[in-house]
């Protein structure tokens, strides 16, 4: 054969500029079509802004909790923090993250559900930190919890886009097509809020979970405690609660939900904390059009549910003074 | 120590390197480390059974060279109850009990207790390599190896050592001896079979289980649409993982001066089920054909007695793949089938089949039959493979087609669907023109170059790496 070695040379010179070239190409596009995301994670890990109040929770946070209804009861600023499919682990490095440039918060509130303790330390999403990696608590989570070669990350972050899955992918696309995640009807955002429309729960088209048992798991658990108590460290007060979902849908599946109740309930009495239960909004939680799923209010139950935590926290302000 | 692993991409040159920089007379040190470092990097305490029944059949063999009549038969069969002992053991012994209580119901309080251990990874092919040298020494093929270091080598040389190609003792042994000068075209060819395997299995194996496992989890739960897909994106992933396995295993021995045998050539290309085993796991095949059906009386007995032969081969060599009944009964449909076809032979055989359209035609006929068979193979029950093939046959199943089914969050979108399909019409395209060493470019540089730039693109930039261990590492 001629040439082996010239061969060998040119091929990877030329893979090289293809993956060079298409790595840019879906950098591009991804950072087109996540608008919010982006923005969201750079205001949460580089950003210094002052926020009185800060929610972590999973994806029923990021589109539940619409921090300028809350906040134009309470008087406060708030910053939703919630990060789709995120648990435990994330909310402790979220938050962790969001000190390093940030003042601590007068308060955390942490929404979960059993899903957020019993699933393992990996975090859902770690795509959407990798514009993020210049915070160390950000490198600390890629590397400790997710399997990603941080080390290519931080020395070359032009080849992100090498990690991208499928499904990422397919939104970079779509962002080079000009879509973007705001581009649906009746989606916006807001300080870290995102909403899932208007359109109501349909009823008819629920399926029930399949029944299945809740495990807490000890890492989760240990993150738990390590975040009440960064947070304490740093003077915030925190505040635990059940997140609301539709006539219990999601709860009682959970054949052990009285088990994992009074586990959590005693675990944050040893914190001196009460958990708020608005899983028990009776009548919020029988509404389908405060609904956009089970689990996920839309719009119009994000405002309504927004305005409860705004009166919440007026009188939990008004109590501190 | 997994082939798409970052740790391989350090160990491999690294290996490599050093060998070439040795001295003739050390490299045989050097590879045995290097594969024991290779092996360990999964369970380390697991090369002490490895290590076991290297100490067995050395032994074994050079007391069956030195025997002759029943002695030498004898020490054969201690050898072979030695080596089949720990797949019984590790592999088997469950299965047996689990069968052996359900039969008896036993009470729980009575019930035979299970073995409570990991199946060491490889196991059934570095048993088989070992066996393959005492069978060989017993039938004077093979002279016995005095060097105790050199036939640990045979057994653990790190390509091949946790899933083939089941190597021959004539054909690997020597080549311990032998000193191979680095030259750089057989080195470019290595690395460029190495990368055609990587290619098949992180872009096409490892990214239609994503898909093929999710369906197969829960079949109930799937439509027929979904679930023939499945079985084809999983007729296509075992080959490219297993098949992508045994390129890197041969690639990379290669890249070092070492020729392993070709294990698969083309098999879905076969226009009928007797091709396909000839181009289907060549190394197991054959290791069953020389040393199982042979020893049954091969072709010397009458029709029926080589069917049942057959028969026999194919269900020994279901469950060789793993202790679950799925696996008998994929032997079994492939029994069936091979007699069949032999049938059918006989009676046709006059018939020319010269004919574009009907090579086709068998070509997809073959590859239906063996996507069916394939199902009991990837099934986690007998019934969940009966529920799923009726469901492939029920027509209800292909109306209102929703590719993710009833998961809203699998990770496999239209954009998978598309890359799978090109990425499969790709490898199908290529091999058809390829030969098994991948040398049809020698003669084209720019088309060679190219190719390799896209392989090598495809990989970083479609790659699925999730560390997910190949397939056959758990037979």
């Amino acid at each position: 054969m001629a040439n082996s070695n010239a061969r060998f040379f040119l091929s990877i010179v030329l893979a090289v500029i293809f993956i060079l070239l298409v790595s840019f190409i879906f950098t591009k596009g991804d950072s087109l079509y996540h608008i919010h995301k982006n923005n969201k994670t750079a205001e949460l890990f580089s950003g210094s802004s002052q926020y009185d109040v800060v929610f972590i929770g999973s994806s029923r946070t990021h589109s539940g909790i619409y921090p300028k209804v809350a906040d134009s009861i309470s008087g406060l600023l708030s910053y939703n923090a919630g990060a789709d499919g995120a648990n435990m682990v994330e909310f402790y490095y979220i938050f962790k993250g969001y000190l390093v440039n940030h003042p601590a918060p007068d308060y955390l509130v942490l929404t979960i559900d059993p899903v957020a303790l019993q699933i393992d330390t990996k975090i859902a999403y770690p795509m959407q930190y990798f514009g993020s990696l210049n915070n160390p608590a950000v490198m600390e989570m890629i590397k400790t919890c997710s399997r990603y070669n941080a080390f290519l990350l931080e020395k070359a972050p032009w080849l992100k886009a090498v990690y991208f899955d499928d499904y990422v992918k397919s939104l970079a696309i779509s962002g080079l097509l000009g879509r973007n995640e705001l581009g649906y009807a009746g989606h916006f955002n807001d300080k870290g809020f995102w909403t899932r429309g208007t359109a109501c729960l349909d009823t008819n088209k629920v399926r029930p979970y399949a029944t299945h048992k809740s495990k807490i798991s000890p890492e989760c658990l240990q993150y738990f405690d390590e975040l009440i108590n960064l947070a304490q460290a740093q003077g915030s007060r925190v505040l635990v609660c059940y997140s609301p979902e539709y006539k219990k849908g999601y709860q009682k599946s959970v054949s052990n939900f009285a088990d994992f109740d009074k586990k959590i309930v005693s675990f944050l009495r040893g914190k001196n904390i009460e958990i708020i239960r608005d899983d028990n909004l009776e009548v919020f939680c029988e509404q389908e059009c405060n609904f956009s799923d089970v689990i996920h209010l839309n719009t119009i139950g994000a405002i309504n549910y927004s305005q409860i935590w705004g009166h919440r926290l007026q009188k939990i302000a008004l109590n501190k003074q | 120590m997994l082939f798409n692993s970052f740790e391989f991409l350090i160990f491999f040159p690294l290996v490599t390197l050093v060998y070439f920089l040795l001295p003739h007379r050390w490299r045989w040190i050097h590879l045995l480390i290097a594969s024991c470092i290779f092996y360990m990097a999964l369970i380390p305490v697991y090369i002490l059974i490895l290590f076991g029944t290297i100490i067995v059949d050395y032994f074994a063999g050079i007391y069956i060279e030195e025997s002759s009549g029943k002695k030498r038969k004898s020490l054969l069969m201690l050898s072979i109850i030695a080596n089949v002992g720990v797949l019984a053991i590790f592999k088997y012994y469950n299965f047996f009990i689990d069968n052996l209580n359900d039969l008896f119901q036993f009470s729980e309080e009575n019930q035979i207790p299970f073995l409570h251990i990991l199946l060491p990874v490889g196991l059934s092919f570095h048993t088989f390599q070992a066996m393959s040298y005492t069978f060989e020494v017993y039938r004077g093929n093979q002279k016995a190896e005095r060097h105790f270091g050199i036939y640990s080598l045979y057994v653990l040389f790190y390509p091949q050592l946790v899933a083939g190609p089941i190597e021959r003792p004539q054909n690997l042994l020597h080549q311990f001896r032998e000193e191979h000068h680095y030259d750089k075209d057989r080195v470019y060819e290595g690395l460029r079979l190495m990368l055609w395997g990587l290619f098949k299995k992180v872009v096409i194996a490892d990214r239609l289980s994503i898909y093929v496992n999710e369906v197969y989890a829960q079949p109930d739960q799937w439509q027929g649409a979904n679930i023939a897909l499945a079985t084809f994106f999983f007729a296509i992933q075992i080959y490219c993982d297993f098949s992508g396995y045994s390129d890197i295993a041969i690639g990379s021995a290669r890249v070092m001066g070492f020729k392993l045998m070709t294990n698969f050539n083309r098999p879905y290309f076969s226009k009928n089920i007797q091709e396909f085993w000839k181009r289907w796991h060549i190394s197991l095949s054959t290791w069953f054909r020389d040393y199982l059906y042979i020893s049954l009386g091969g072709n010397r007995v009458n029709k029926v007695r080589r069917y049942i032969n057959v028969a026999i081969v194919f269900i020994i060599s279901g469950f060789w793949h793993g202790a679950n009944w799925t696996f008998i009964a994929w032997g079994t449909v492939h029994a069936v089938m091979i007699v069949l076809y032999m049938l059918y032979k006989e009676h046709f055989k006059s018939q020319s089949r010269n004919n574009v359209l009907l090579n086709g035609a068998s070509i997809i006929a073959t590859f239906f039959i063996v996507c069916l068979a394939w199902i009991f193979f990837r099934a986690a029950s007998i019934d969940d493979a009966f529920l799923i093939i009726g469901k492939i046959f029920d027509p209800s199943g292909y109306q209102d087609f929703r590719l993710n089914g009833p998961v809203a969050e699998l990770n496999f979108g239209s954009l998978s669907l598309v890359l799978s399909l090109g990425f499969i019409g790709i490898m199908l395209i290529t091999e058809r023109f390829q030969n098994v060493r991948f040398t049809a470019l020698d003669k084209s540089p720019s088309m060679d170059i190219l190719s390799n730039a896209a392989l090598i693109f495809f990989i970083v930039m479609f790659g699925v790496f999730d560390k997910t261990s190949f397939i056959y590492f758990q037979f």
